[in-house]
């Protein structure tokens, strides 16, 4: 009798660990990464499946991963196993050969991410084609598209598909030796495009200092300065001359050195906004839209009509209109976004709307 | 011979719109709009709506009443008092008279709006809602003096001049749920299509055209005072049938021309022409000739639009009460047997006067 309600236990449990286990399964093939897993709740729980070394004990602790199978090991055991060359991964059912250089910090949490990445990392470091590489642009989104299936498949395909998974690797080979010279160049041309952003983001750097330094440099010695002028003028007035005298020499004096300071100053400044670097990006922005102000926004790009019946005056100064120009002297409506060009406009565009339209004559055809 | 060139050319452009790259016109949108596709009529059509609707609702209340009388009441009918009521309902209410008392009450909306020191778009939309909702329903089923507020207060609402029910209903003095009633029956009968392209703001874009086209010939200030006029007039023109006949531009135009003839024709001619209209069509080039052609177009549009505004529909005094008798009696038959016999009995002195006299104190 017992040994029954046993057994129903035990297919229970079997009933119980096995979904739960493929459901996991996404994440790792193997069961004592789940474990460990299921412990991040409390950091202070995580062991070391290896060594069985708990955080707890020490809390320096660091755990690697290598890209070749992304099993959790802790940094003491990377150095104890690895260090005398290749070996096989310590976890039980995993044959990979690993070695100590591919070792890593994880980043993400969910090592299917950290999986991920380092995938499109090695793709994209391969079928790496700028836009200006095509000639249409659906080509180039057809490539993109593609680049995107070939991360999936290689970080989604688990072991079991092991020939799916070499055929899209051999795809993968195959377009790096049919486009080697092109990927060389397009992974220079990053190169110097990160180059560039670095250097500008260090000009802008350095000059950004500098404008600090100066305005602390000249805080100082304005109470300095202050000081010194007080010592001056008690001493002068000691010697007997016209205090008056004095005083307006010494504030002359003031004036001269403050201004040559602030010249430094504002030269400092302009050359800060007018750096190519430093330029404000959003600004540019503004200006290319300017060209393209004049079509109101249409889901087809732009399909009204460019000719219209009118013409709004540039300067719209011209227009006699005191009620709308005194709207626009309103501060609450200009905070708005009120502008005058955009009212006439629009009054101008209602007035012919529809002004080629002969309604009876159009009806009497519809009928 | 042209309007059938312009025609297949306007189906032309209708069907390859969807196929085609082809640009879309201001005058696309205004095509597009409720204001042309749903209440745009011709002036066949629009009479057409409008008669069917009093056959409809003449056959209808005939009956109702004729049984109301002959089963209810016929013991206390004499024979003359019957012959009476038959002349009296079998007319019902014309399409013409129907149009004569909507266009007084529509006329009272106004007097109402400006009372309330509402926009002028407001005004002008809620004497549209007030007469859109007439063109498909009879003033006997619901009297439009019961109309006036629901329509003030649905076009505050559409034209963004927000007051609350509360508010509106303290400030005309009426009862809230009597103004809500209705409102549904209303936005019903709207097609609950309540965008109108308005006149004013056209004319204030002519007022701004006229300026720079013809700059430095013009007094501004003499100018300001013709667009206050045609405003004016304008707003009147929301209680003839113009709307319905003609886009926007060209009533506008039309008022415009109406206040000042010439400074207009000068200003078109300049615009659309650059040369002097009168010079004959032979040495005219191509181009010019095409341009002509709209310009002349475009006159007799306005030309028509003219007497289209002027026509008034309003009734003089006598005739407006006496419809508005005759839908009260509609409403409430017994009242007109009370009436007729009263009529007989000072048979000697038949006036109206007791019958206006109840009306007021409504």
């Amino acid at each position: 009798m017992s040994e029954a309600i046993a057994l129903t236990e035990n297919i229970e449990q079997i009933d119980l660990t096995e979904p739960k286990t493929e459901t996991i399964k996404l994440y790792s093939d193997d069961d004592s990464d789940v474990d460990s897993e299921n412990e991040n709740d409390d950091m202070r729980d995580i062991v070391c499946p290896i060594c069985k070394t708990s955080r707890y004990l020490s809390p320096d602790m660091k755990f690697l991963v290598n890209p070749e199978c992304y099993h959790k090991i802790c940094e003491s055991c990377v150095d104890r196993i690895f260090t005398l060359g290749p070996t096989k991964c310590p976890y039980e059912n995993c044959n990979k050969i690993l070695r100590k250089l591919k070792f890593k910090r994880q980043i993400f949490d969910n090592i299917e991410i950290e999986k991920e990445i380092d995938v499109r990392n090695k793709v994209y470091k391969i079928m790496n084609k700028f836009l200006e590489d095509f000639e249409t642009r659906e080509d180039y989104d057809k490539f993109l598209e593609d680049r995107e299936d070939v991360i999936f498949e290689l970080s989604n395909l688990d072991s079991n598909n092991e020939t799916q998974l070499e055929e899209v690797e051999k795809k993968l080979m195959k377009y790096e030796q049919m486009n080697k010279r092109l990927i060389q160049e397009n992974n220079q041309k990053m190169k110097s495009q990160e180059m560039k952003q670095s250097d500008m983001e260090s000009v802008q750097q350095t000059l950004q200092k500098e404008r600090l330094a100066l305005l602390k440099k000249m805080e100082e010695q304005n109470i300095e300065d202050n000081q010194s002028y007080k010592q001056k003028i008690i001493a002068e007035l000691s010697k007997g001359t016209d205090k008056n005298k004095i005083i307006a020499n010494v504030k002359m004096e003031i004036k001269l050195k403050k201004s040559s300071q602030r010249r430094k100053l504002e030269e400092l400044n302009k050359v800060l906004k007018s750096n190519s670097y430093t330029h404000n990006h959003f600004n540019k922005m503004q200006d290319a839209n300017e060209e393209f102000a004049d079509v109101p926004f249409t889901p087809f790009n732009g399909d009204r009509e460019l000719h219209k019946k009118y013409k709004v005056l540039e300067d719209y100064d011209f227009y006699y209109d005191p009620f709308i120009s005194n709207l626009s002297k309103v501060p609450k409506y200009i905070a708005n976004g009120f502008n005058e060009k955009n009212i006439y406009d629009k009054l101008l565009n209602e007035a012919f709307l529809g002004f080629g339209v002969f309604v009876e004559e159009e009806k009497k055809q519809a009928n | 011979m042209s309007s059938t060139k312009t025609s297949d050319k306007a189906a032309k452009t209708a069907d390859n719109i969807l196929f085609t790259n082809q640009r879309v016109t201001d005058d696309d949108i205004y095509r597009n709009s409720t204001q042309f596709s749903a209440w745009s009529f011709t002036k066949e059509s629009l009479n057409e709506i409008r008669v069917e609707l009093a056959n409809k609702t003449r056959l209808r209340y005939q009956q109702k009443i004729e049984s109301y009388f002959m089963e209810e009441e016929a013991e206390t009918l004499n024979d003359e008092e019957k012959e009476a009521i038959k002349l009296e309902f079998s007319l019902g209410i014309s399409a013409e008279e129907q149009l004569q008392i909507v266009t007084l009450y529509t006329q009272k909306v106004q007097v109402f709006c400006t009372k309330l020191k509402l926009p002028s778009e407001v005004v002008a939309t809620s004497m549209l809602f007030f007469k859109k909702f007439y063109i498909t329903n009879s003033v006997i089923d619901l009297h439009p003096k019961n109309l006036i507020f629901t329509c003030i207060f649905l076009a505050c609402k559409s034209e963004n001049h927000f007051i609350s029910a509360e508010t509106f209903a303290a400030k005309v003095k009426q009862d809230k749920q009597k103004i809500l009633e209705n409102e549904f029956r209303l936005l019903e009968s709207l097609k609950f299509s309540l965008m109108n392209h308005h006149l004013f703001k056209p004319l204030h874009g002519f007022y701004l055209d006229i300026q720079s086209v013809l700059q430095g010939k013009i007094d501004k200030n003499y100018l300001g005072t013709v667009y206050e006029k045609s405003k004016k007039m304008l707003i009147n023109s929301y209680l003839s049938d113009a709307f319905y006949y003609y886009s926007p531009p060209h009533i506008t135009l039309t008022a415009l021309i109406m206040e000042d003839e010439q400074l207009i024709l000068k200003y078109l001619e300049l615009k659309f022409l650059g040369f002097d209209p009168e010079t004959s069509s032979d040495s005219l080039t191509e181009s010019q000739k095409i341009s002509k052609n709209m310009y002349d177009k475009l006159m007799k549009t306005v030309s028509s639009c003219k007497t289209d505004i002027k026509t008034s529909f309003l009734p003089d005094r006598d005739t407006a009460w006496k419809i508005d008798a005759r839908i009260h009696y509609f409403i409430d038959p017994s009242a007109f047997v009370k009436r007729f016999r009263a009529q007989k009995e000072t048979a000697s002195d038949i006036t109206e006067e007791p019958d206006q006299k109840k009306q007021k104190v409504e």
